[in-house]
Formats: C-alpha cells, sequence, structure tokens
C-alpha cells in the first residue's frame, strides 16, 4: 500500500507544478500571496470533510459517507438556533462538535447494526440532514455568528488562513499518526483490505467501522463550526456538492474506493489541486462550466494512470 | 526527484519572467457574477452587459457557478477581487454571502455593487434593481385577480428557497393578498430547486390536492415551463391560470396554448447594460443623479440615494396578444 501512495503523490505534486506554472505564465497577476490565501481559504472546508470520508472509505465494507454535505448544513443551522434561543455563545464550538459526532453515529448505527449498504443509508441521511435543515429555515440564512470567532475564521497568519494552520493541518497530523501508531488505525486498514480475514483474528469490524463514521461527522461538525467563524452566518446549503467533491478528492488523492489502500496526505495534497485548479481556472476567466469537465478529465486521468502502472506491474 | 527539482526551477524561471511582463489593462474592467450560467435569463444579462461594455469602452467579465451554491459563488467574487477587477457585481445567492469579501474589495479599491438580486446590509456600493419587488409582486396578485377572481385559491412554486429576490417577491404577493383581497387564498410556497421537472411535479400534486385550485404563480424563471406543463397535461387549460416570472421566449407557448394567462418581467438584457452602466459611474466616481437616462438606453431610470437602489423601471406584462413583440 506504501507503494501506491508513493507514486500519488508525485503526480499529484507534479500536476499542481503544472498549473502553477501555466497560471504564472498565462495570468502573471495570479502571483501574489492573496491567491496563496484564497486557495487555502477555499480548501479549508473541503479538507475537513475529505478527511472524515477517506477515513469511512479506507475502512472498507463500501463505506462512503455521502451525509457528509447535509451534516454540514444541519450541524451549521443547529448551532445557530441554538445560539440565537440563548445557549451561551462560548459553548457554540462543543455544540459543532457533538451535533456532528451525534449525526455521524447515527450514520454508523445504520451500517453497522441495521446492515444497511452505506451507499443507501448515508443517501439517505442525506436527504434528511440537508432537508431539514432547509425546512427549519424556510432556506434563509441565521445571521449574527458570535464575534469572538469572526478573528479566528477570517484571520491570517503571513497569508495563511488560521482555519487552515489551526484546524486541518494538525488533525491531517493527527490522523496521519493516529492511522498509523494506534490499533484503531491498523485495523481500518486490515478490515478495509480483507473484512473476513479481519474478522476472524478478532478484531471489532463493527465498533471501528461505527467510531469512523463518527469521526467524518464530527470533520463534518467542525467545516459547519468553520463556516460560521468564516462567513458569520449558518446556510442551511452550505455543505451543498460537499458529498461529491469530497469523494472526488479522496478518489484523486489514491484511495481504493474499496477501502483498506491509500493514504491521507494524498487526501490533503489532491484536496489543494482541486482548488488550485478552480481558482487558476477562475483567475484565467474560463467558464465555470468547463472547470467542471476539466476536474473530471483529471480524475479519470490520474486514476487511468494509476491502473496502467498496476496492470503494468501484474503482467 | 531530479525531474521534480527541473520542474521546480522552471516554475521559478517562469515566476521571475512573468514580473517583466505584468500585464498592463488599458480598459477598465466591470464583472457581473450571476446566480449560476447557462440559463436564458443570466444570458441576456450577459448579452446587455457586453453592449454596454462596447458602448461605454470597458472590459465586461461574466463568470458565475454551475450551481447555486453560494460557496462557489463566493469563491468566484473572491478571484475576481484577487484579480484586481475595478467594479464587480453580484446577483446575490444568499445575502449575507458577501460579508466575507466586502472588506477585502474596500481594502483594493474595488467597487463592489449587487444586481438583479440585492444583499441590502452588506456595505455594497449600490444595487441594480430589474423592477421593485413591490412592485413585482403586487403586479402579479393584480394581474391574477383580474383573470381567476376576487376568491380565489393560488398556489405559489418557487425555485431556491434560499433565494433572496425571490422570497422578497413572495413576501410582496402575501402582503398584497392581506391588504387588499381578503378572500384570495394563497397557499404557502413550495420550492422547486432549480428544477423544471420537480416544478411540474410539485404544480401537479397541487392541482390534485386542491381541486378547487384557480391559479399558480411560477416564481422562478426556470420553474414556469414546469408549471405550465403540468396544467397543460391535467388538462386544466381555462380553469387554472398559470403565470410566473419568465421571459417571452421562455413563455411564448404557454401563453399561446393558453396554460399562461400572462407573464410578468423586466428586459433582462436592459438589466445587464445598466448593470455595466452602473459599474462605470461607480469606477468614474460619478455620482448618479434621481432620474437619468443612460446613454445608450430609450428610457429613463432612477437612483434613490438613500437606499442606494437604482431603478430599471415599472415591471412588464406580457400576454399573447404583445408576446410577439419581444424577443429574450
Amino acid at each position: 500500500m506504501s507503494s501506491r501512495t508513493s507514486l500519488t503523490l508525485p503526480i499529484l505534486a507534479g500536476l499542481w507544478i503544472l498549473i502553477v506554472a501555466g497560471l504564472a505564465i498565462l495570468q502573471p497577476s495570479a502571483m501574489a500571496l492573496s491567491t496563496v490565501t484564497t486557495v487555502l481559504q477555499f480548501s479549508t472546508l473541503l479538507a475537513l470533510v475529505s478527511l472524515g470520508q477517506a477515513m469511512v472509505i479506507l475502512g472498507g465494507g463500501a463505506g462512503i459517507d455521502l451525509s457528509v454535505g447535509g451534516t454540514v448544513s444541519l450541524v451549521a443551522i443547529i448551532a445557530m438556533l441554538l445560539d440565537t434561543a440563548g445557549v451561551p455563545s462560548f459553548l457554540l464550538p462543543v455544540v459543532c462538535l457533538v451535533a456532528g459526532t451525534l449525526l455521524g453515529l447515527v450514520n454508523g448505527i445504520l451500517v453497522t447494526r441495521l446492515r444497511l449498504l452505506p451507499l443507501i443509508a448515508t443517501l439517505g441521511t442525506f436527504y434528511v440532514y440537508s432537508g431539514t435543515a432547509l425546512a427549519i429555515t424556510g432556506g434563509s440564512a441565521i445571521g449574527g455568528a458570535p464575534a469572538y470567532l469572526l478573528p479566528w475564521g477570517r484571520g491570517t497568519l503571513a497569508g495563511f488562513p488560521l482555519p487552515f494552520v489551526t484546524l486541518v493541518l494538525p488533525l491531517f497530523v493527527l490522523a496521519v499518526l493516529l492511522l498509523r501508531y494506534t490499533a484503531w488505525g491498523r485495523w481500518i486498514y486490515a478490515f478495509g483490505f480483507n473484512e473476513r480475514s479481519a474478522r476472524l483474528v478478532g478484531i471489532p469490524v463493527d465498533r471501528a467501522r461505527f467510531i469512523a463514521y463518527g469521526f467524518s461527522g464530527l470533520m463534518a461538525g467542525l467545516a459547519a463550526l468553520v463556516s460560521l467563524a468564516w462567513l458569520g452566518s449558518a446556510r442551511p446549503n452550505i455543505g451543498q456538492n460537499l458529498e461529491l467533491t469530497s469523494l472526488t478528492a479522496v478518489m484523486l488523492g489514491g484511495v481504493a474506493i474499496f477501502g483498506g489502500r491509500g493514504g491521507l496526505v494524498g487526501v490533503l495534497a489532491a484536496v489543494l489541486l482541486l482548488v488550485t485548479l478552480q481558482t487558476g481556472l477562475l483567475q484565467l476567466n474560463v467558464n465555470t462550466i468547463w472547470q467542471v469537465g476539466i476536474i473530471g478529465a483529471l480524475l479519470i486521468l490520474v486514476l487511468l494512470v494509476d491502473n496502467i502502472r498496476m496492470i503494468r506491474r501484474t503482467a | 526527484m531530479l525531474k521534480t527539482r527541473t520542474l521546480l526551477l522552471a516554475v521559478a524561471a517562469a515566476l521571475a519572467a512573468s514580473t517583466t511582463f505584468a500585464a498592463a489593462q488599458d480598459k477598465a474592467r466591470v464583472a457581473f457574477v450571476p446566480q449560476i450560467v447557462g440559463i436564458p435569463y443570466f444570458d441576456a444579462m450577459q448579452q446587455g452587459g457586453e453592449q454596454a461594455a462596447k458602448k461605454l469602452g470597458v472590459e465586461f467579465v461574466y463568470q458565475g457557478p454551475v450551481d447555486t451554491n453560494p460557496v462557489d459563488q463566493l469563491q468566484i467574487v473572491q478571484n475576481l477581487i484577487n484579480q484586481g477587477v475595478e467594479a464587480i457585481s453580484v446577483s446575490v445567492l444568499d445575502a449575507s454571502s458577501l460579508a466575507p469579501v466586502v472588506e477585502a474589495a474596500k481594502a483594493k479599491d474595488i467597487k463592489l455593487f449587487t444586481s438583479d438580486s440585492d444583499a441590502p446590509d452588506s456595505g455594497r456600493a449600490l444595487y441594480v434593481a430589474q423592477a421593485s419587488d413591490q412592485g413585482l409582486g403586487y403586479t402579479i396578485i393584480d394581474e391574477m385577480v383580474k383573470r381567476a377572481g376576487e376568491d380565489a385559491k393560488i398556489g405559489i412554486v418557487s425555485g431556491e428557497a434560499t433565494a433572496s429576490n425571490l422570497n422578497a417577491w413572495i413576501g410582496y404577493m402575501q402582503e398584497r393578498v392581506k391588504e387588499k383581497y381578503p378572500n384570495v387564498t394563497l397557499l404557502d410556497p413550495q420550492f422547486a430547486g432549480g428544477s423544471a421537472e420537480r416544478a411540474a411535479q410539485i404544480a401537479g400534486d397541487m392541482m390534485a390536492s386542491n381541486p378547487d385550485l384557480k391559479g399558480i404563480i411560477a416564481v422562478a424563471s426556470t420553474t414556469c415551463p414546469g408549471v405550465a406543463q403540468a396544467i397543460e397535461t391535467a388538462g386544466k387549460i381555462g380553469a387554472v391560470v398559470g403565470t410566473g416570472y419568465c421571459s417571452p421566449n421562455t413563455a411564448r407557448a404557454y401563453l399561446k396554448s393558453g396554460a399562461f394567462g400572462y407573464s410578468v418581467l423586466w428586459d433582462p438584457s436592459e438589466l445587464g447594460y445598466l448593470t455595466v452602466w452602473a459599474g462605470k459611474q461607480l469606477i468614474d466616481g460619478k455620482t448618479i443623479p434621481a432620474e437619468t437616462t443612460p446613454e445608450g438606453m430609450s428610457h429613463p431610470v432612477t437612483y434613490d440615494d438613500k437606499t442606494g437602489i437604482l431603478l430599471l423601471g415599472d415591471p412588464a406584462v406580457f400576454t399573447a396578444d404583445n408576446v410577439d413583440d419581444f424577443n429574450f
């Protein structure tokens, strides 16, 4: 599995350099610190959600979390509703974490206890979560996020957005360590790769998988918190499309859709690549409809290169 | 490893070279960010904007999201600010969505304003309004009552539940009914998102569950075809009056078939024209008079200095009789 990761990273890095070089030549004015800030700012939500998504997919058993976008929306709404209802503002981050984790654990129960296929279970909760967020707000945003959050959500440190520096980077480091050095992390790879043998050697597959879904919910809750601190309001559709873009990032980052193989560094690299590409195309004023197509083509291309290499190796 | 290093060197070289021929912009740029690209309404605004740009000697940048997603829209606006585009207009998807970038725009002395859909408390320079929200809400109800009667039951099918302009119109419809037509029943609005099929489904269900329904209002331009088709397929032409805020080209077939009694709108290409004109005034630092006829337009527009609203004019009502006089 490490040989796979080590090829994904150079491909992504190469593509990234290609994009930056292309942008430097075609639109020199884009080579500014503000572009770096923009890329990282718009990477933050996606990076957090993708981290959770990656954990769920790595855990195999056809694991997937389609509810992440709905979770982000619903957590943001719940947190702001409680805040306006008089719950002390300093508790808002806690509310986000708890609500996100609980919504994620619902997926965990559906998948590990009630034995629903993850695709179906999380598609269902996706509709329930995003629908509920829209229904309780009637579609409008709830303004008035606590003022103490905004300097963090909008602030930068030497051009780097604070949420990225203080949340995304530490969490990815932590998650990499978690996967590498804890029993739970090794189990994820083990049963992601071969569930039957994992069960035979006595790994508590269901419990570990249950935690993985909770972790994905927790990450979505954090993303909701960042959105509140950044935008200053809760939007019932803030998480729209995050389920598909996070899947794209995880696949692009070299995580196998059937689980058990791939790494988190690749996922972070893929997130940065995707957002850099978007930003670059926007700076060049390329029609946004083309952008969607280009990202799709990129995904197919990278997976194809990877596949060809695998076929060659086995041949 | 060696390869990576050469690539890095190439990038460094490209960076160094780039600073020497930094692009010199000779024309001021005015950007417009729609709510979504690829629909006829915003295409018409784009055309109008391009005409104005040609006439007024500015460059027009048109860039918008493929989904009605506020974060995607914010990202586009942020990138236009980074590019230093002199004036940026936005058809706001969500009233609070401009907040994080307003300061960034001010710091770069960029004129950020709204058009088509507003964010009133965001600190935007001005708002180019298609017709007053009140005028649109009241007109569609008045015309409906004329056709369906003073005791009609009327349904509403809207688009995105988060779109602030659509919600404002619905608010004025409800206000008008409450104040002027106490016997009219206005059903709660249903939201179809951006899809015509969903709108058709909702309209169909609405007619089935309310046999005494006399009229259906399609609020978003994307919901018009769905509502009209639902009335046609239910065989309710004549029994249910359809209408909506949709362009003559969208409504033409339905106005002629009778599924739609009328349609209320303004000319989006004129709105696009006025948007670019307003951007030019902001860049030039000119104050806009209370009433003026912009260069290249056929009728005067009004400007309210207090609210910062630049109004295109009264809404137009299109019927089977006059629809062929328009092409947008």
